[in-house]
């Protein structure tokens, strides 16, 4: 095979791969405890051959009815820690956070967007999708996402079937298929006030055939082993308020970190692009409502920022592209970039097989290019540790975030809670909040889930409140986290709250 | 039609929004002690007399003016003197807002639209403090920099010499004059650009310029800028005030902005007008800043929002009328008088102000701060008694405690500008009983604690030997210390109890 220089998409994915991966490796495992939990889940999904359908891991809510929304990415996450350990694991994340920039490019690219200011833009969307790199399920979201909208903007409206199929693959993955509808919709709308403005027929015809994909998405919703159970729960999800407010990731972006003031000068950015740069062509109402719409998504809470450089990003420079075109270049540049838009994808494949040739490399005790185990400053290591050499079962507090990492580490302990916020809801997440901030009332929520250990990051509060307690004893102290056992006999609430 | 805004936020304002206006922090009451201090002894205050955390540490006021406005009307009309006035101030800055778009020939709907929808937007810091000063000096300058005839240096100096001595805010009529004058530079390199782009660029520069000099013109002096400067710098200070955080979109006052925010982008999206460049500069100033420190909500809307307004009018003007609704009402607003309703409707206000807020018995205008907010009745009882000893305090309740106990010290009040971020660190880490709080409370020498019942430091000290419950009800906590080795009161934890069930209760009640 002759020698053909890479495309930029495949440029791209090969930066952004290795970027990722050997970057931001440790930040794909140890972003927060949510990682830890899903390779627990989908152990669990492989060991029993059948999905969760009743809670195995928590003491405070125990056999309660289970749905989930993410098992599909839990198994390949499971899939990918079998074959190549943690290492497996950040390369599976990376992989898919790459081949999103790249597709999101590849979109761009192939709309007539200027090479160099695509290359770009798609820089600037990969540092935005950075701020939540994290090896979860979300990241397949990231992709399908990408190729939901290359497929929805073109002249021909999608085959219902292949949307229904996208779609079934999406909701047997993650439960961000939700943007996928709400995507789908901006379209359908924006076609269908298209047709309205234009009346022509064809504008018609394309808005009625668009339209004929939201029934097919939402049928293909229902096509997981939860059946309507999986789109009634994230309903209820998402309109927990009383959660979303609690949960750090769903909370609206603080626009002194660095991600999100890329998205703040990203708005900026977009305010000047239009209000200096009217599209000629005008701007299609489908791309008005999905940049305007997930912008405020972005907004509203910070872990939807990744999906405005999905979606509003890529639309955007649609018809920003001439604004760009009149600004000083640097010699050349604009030339090299476009004599690259053919080229190959091999060498992004390579590269891709040399990340996970190194994942597997480490976990067979190779060279660790990858990181290959949890972090023992961000997570409590060596205190499970010595919870493992326990004798019986604790009924074991633990700091929120942990709750996964302590299910990962000692399959055994039942927790108190974990990140899936979506099964615990609102009550206990606020139990929880209770004890952790010491508020009024913070023994009793411990007295009656009869809870005798505590797992919580050295030096917080609740280790002093905890040690002036009758009856519990510090059993392992490290630099990251301290276990606290209460002895037999002692209250659990030590001196509480007297009934009135 | 300013008329109709004026009147309509001057109505608004006291009776919808009254609660916040007194009670939305403990700032105001601190603000009205300060200015008594400032009337007592003849002088601005120049060493912290407040506290005993940083007794005699050089105090920098930043409003010291507005201070002593408030403190008047407080001392002639009470309480609700202080918010008939506040309000006054805001619904004449609103009202000065569609004054200025009419004058520049704005569609007179489209005007009145954007006042009251600036008005919305802002209204999430409408708080009876300094700043709601600075609102109407931002319309007056913006007003001074988009008029055809450039403003003279004198008008400019006159406007900042009162701002300066009014409220710190002046620092953003200066970004102003340089955001318009940065505008009008590159808007004049530009092919096709208007002959006196230039000229305002020089124009702009010299307001600069003229708030540059004016700003040294207090009784601070130099003091005064260089204090801004450091608060500004002030990383910890900022990142922990609630009023500089980013907005919290899912509260209702901030989705008014980020309402606001999508019709802006739709309608540069949608519509050909391409505005000046100091304009659009103002625009994404104005959305930056606000993103940023939701305090600067209120001044987005006060200048992107008219000046997006001018932009728009021609795509506005196109737009279909029906009924003849847009003509109309310009009619009715060129045929319609402002003064005499302006006039009327201030003079209701005085009255009702010097009448405290009442008509014929009835509350209209609360005279008084909430005492399910504010420790109202367990300091009564303390400065009844005469307690002495110092006290350790929620955060919010330093300026209250000023306002109403003035014969004690505090440990910390709103004024972290001055008192610094060590001591808020401190109080932070007290309040969050992370390690070493004991040891800041020994270190203080601390004899009371008033915390409100349902926070993790009451609960702690109902149980910590060495602590006794005074007295509770369910806004307030107040704990005596009796010395390291006295046992814990073993009855605390149930009296904290139901004072905190009772704050619960009311909570939930106040949330149905």
């Amino acid at each position: 095979m002759a020698w053909r220089r890479p495309s930029l998409p495949a440029l791209a994915f090969l930066t952004w791969l290795l970027i990722a991966a050997v970057g931001f490796g440790g930040r794909f495992l140890n972003g927060d405890g949510d990682t830890a939990r899903h390779l627990r889940h989908g152990e669990t999904i492989l060991a029993r051959g059948d999905v969760i359908r009743n809670d195995p891991f928590s003491f405070t809510r125990p056999g309660e009815p289970y749905v989930s929304f993410e098992y599909g990415a839990q198994v390949l996450l499971a899939l990918a820690h079998r074959i190549a350990g943690l290492g497996g694991v950040v390369a599976l994340g990376a992989t898919l956070a790459a081949l999103a920039v790249a597709l999101t490019l590849r979109f761009m690219l192939r709309r007539g967007v200027e090479p160099a200011a695509a290359y770009v833009a798609a820089a600037i969307g990969a540092v935005l999708l950075a701020t939540h790199w994290i090896a979860r399920p979300h990241l397949f979201t990231f992709v399908l996402l990408a190729v939901l909208l290359e497929r929805l903007d073109r002249p021909k409206a999608p085959a219902p079937f292949a949307i229904l199929a996208l779609f079934v693959v999406w909701a047997n993955l993650h439960g961000g298929w939700v943007f996928g509808m709400a995507l789908l919709g901006a379209w359908a709308l924006g076609r269908l006030v298209d047709a309205w403005r234009t009346g022509g027929p064809e504008e018609w015809s394309l808005a009625r055939a668009t339209l004929w994909s939201v029934p097919a998405a939402a049928i293909a919703t229902l096509l997981t082993p939860y059946g309507t159970a999986a789109p009634l729960h994230l309903a209820a999800h998402l309109n927990d308020s009383a959660l979303l407010r609690t949960a750090h990731e769903f909370r609206p972006p603080t626009f002194t970190d660095a991600g999100s003031l890329v998205f703040l000068l990203l708005t900026i950015g977009a305010t000047i692009g239009f209000a200096r740069a009217w599209p000629r062509t005008g701007l299609p109402t489908p791309h008005l409502i999905a940049i305007l719409g997930f912008t405020v998504g972005g907004f509203l809470a910070r872990r939807n920022i990744p999906l405005v450089a999905l979606t509003a990003l890529p639309l955007a420079m649609l018809h920003l592209d001439p604004l760009l075109l009149r600004l000083p270049e640097p010699p050349n540049l604009r030339r090299s970039f476009a004599e690259a838009t053919g080229g190959s994808w091999v060498p992004g494949a390579l590269a891709a097989c040399v990340v996970w040739l190194a994942a597997v490399a480490g976990h067979r005790g190779g060279p660790r290019l990858l990181p290959t185990a949890f972090d023992a400053n961000t997570f409590p290591v060596e205190a499970v540790a010595a919870l493992r050499a326990e004798p019986g079962t604790l009924r074991l507090f633990n700091e929120y975030t942990w709750g996964g990492y302590v299910l990962w580490a000692d399959p055994g302990q039942r927790v108190f809670i974990d990140p899936g916020a979506d099964f615990y809801g609102s009550a206990l997440a606020l139990d929880y909040l209770r004890v952790w901030e010491q508020e009024p009332g913070w023994r009793d929520v411990l007295a009656r889930f009869d809870v005798d250990a505590a797992l919580v990051p050295a030096g917080s509060p609740l280790v002093e409140a905890l040690v002036g307690e009758d009856g519990w004893r510090i059993r392992h102290a490290d630099r990251t986290a301290v276990l606290l056992v209460r002895e037999p006999g002692a209250p659990a609430a030590g001196r509480g709250t007297p009934p009135p | 039609m300013p008329a109709i805004v004026f009147l309509f936020w001057l109505l608004v304002t006291p009776l919808l929004l009254a609660n916040r206006m007194l009670n939305a922090d403990g700032d105001l009451p601190r603000h009205l002690r300060h200015g008594e201090t400032i009337l007592a002894t003849g002088d601005v205050i120049r060493l912290e007399p407040f506290t005993y955390t940083r007794p005699g540490i050089e105090f920098v006021g930043m409003e010291v003016g507005s201070q002593l406005l408030y403190t008047w009307v407080h001392r002639v009309a009470g309480l609700a003197g202080v918010e008939l006035a506040a309000s006054a101030i805001i619904a004449a800055a609103f009202a000065l807002l569609a004054a200025f778009l009419i004058r520049r020939g704005t569609d007179p709907l489209l005007g009145f639209l954007t006042a009251m929808a600036a008005a919305m937007v802002g209204m999430l810091h409408w708080v009876a403090r300094p700043h709601v000063v600075s609102y109407v000096f931002i319309v007056l300058l913006l007003a001074m920099l988009e008029r055809e005839r450039p403003p003279k240096w004198w008008q400019y100096a006159l406007l900042f010499l009162i701002w300066t001595n009014l409220h710190g805010g002046w620092v953003f009529g200066g970004l102003l004059c340089g955001i318009y004058m940065v505008g009008w530079f590159l808007e004049a390199r530009l092919p096709h650009a208007p002959p006196y782009a230039m000229a305002r660029a020089r124009n702009a520069l010299l307001g600069g310029l003229v708030a540059a000099a004016a700003c040294f013109v207090n009784p601070y002096g130099a003091k005064l800028p260089a204090h801004i400067v450091y608060h500004f710098k002030e990383r910890f200070l900022l990142d922990n005030t609630n009023e500089f955080r980013s907005p919290d979109f899912h509260m209702i006052g901030p989705k008014f902005f980020l309402a606001a925010l999508l019709v802006l982008l739709f309608a540069f999206a949608i519509t050909r007008e391409r505005p000046r460049l100091p304009r659009l500069l103002l625009i994404v100033a104005g959305v930056y800043f606000a993103l940023i420190s939701q305090r600067n909500i209120t001044v987005f809307a006060l200048t992107a929002l008219p000046v997006a307004a001018l932009s728009f009018d021609a795509a506005w003007r196109r737009l279909p009328d029906p009924r003849g609704l847009r003509a109309g009402f310009a009619r009715a607003s060129a045929a319609a008088s402002t003064w005499p309703w302006v006039g009327v409707g201030t003079l209701l206000a005085l009255v009702l102000a010097l009448r405290h807020g009442r008509v014929g018995g009835v509350e209209v205008v609360p005279d008084r701060f909430d005492p399910q907010i504010f420790p109202v009745a367990l300091v009564e009882q303390a400065r009844a008694e005469r307690l002495e000893g110092r006290i350790f305090h929620e955060f919010t309740w330093g300026g209250y405690l000023l306002y109403a106990w003035p014969e004690q010290k505090i440990f910390i009040d709103g004024g972290t500008d001055v008192l610094g971020p060590d001591l808020m660190r401190t109080h932070m880490e007290i309040t969050r009983l992370q390690p070493g709080w004991r040891e800041h409370l020994a270190g203080w020498q601390v004899d009371w604690a008033l915390l409100a019942p349902r926070t993790p430091l009451a609960s702690q000290l109902a149980h910590e030997p060495g602590w006794r419950l005074d007295r509770c009800d369910r806004t307030a906590a107040l704990f005596h210390h009796d010395g390291a080795t006295a046992a814990s009161d073993s009855l605390a934890p149930q009296r904290l109890g139901v004072c905190a069930d009772t704050a619960r209760t009311d909570t939930a009640r106040a949330g149905r």
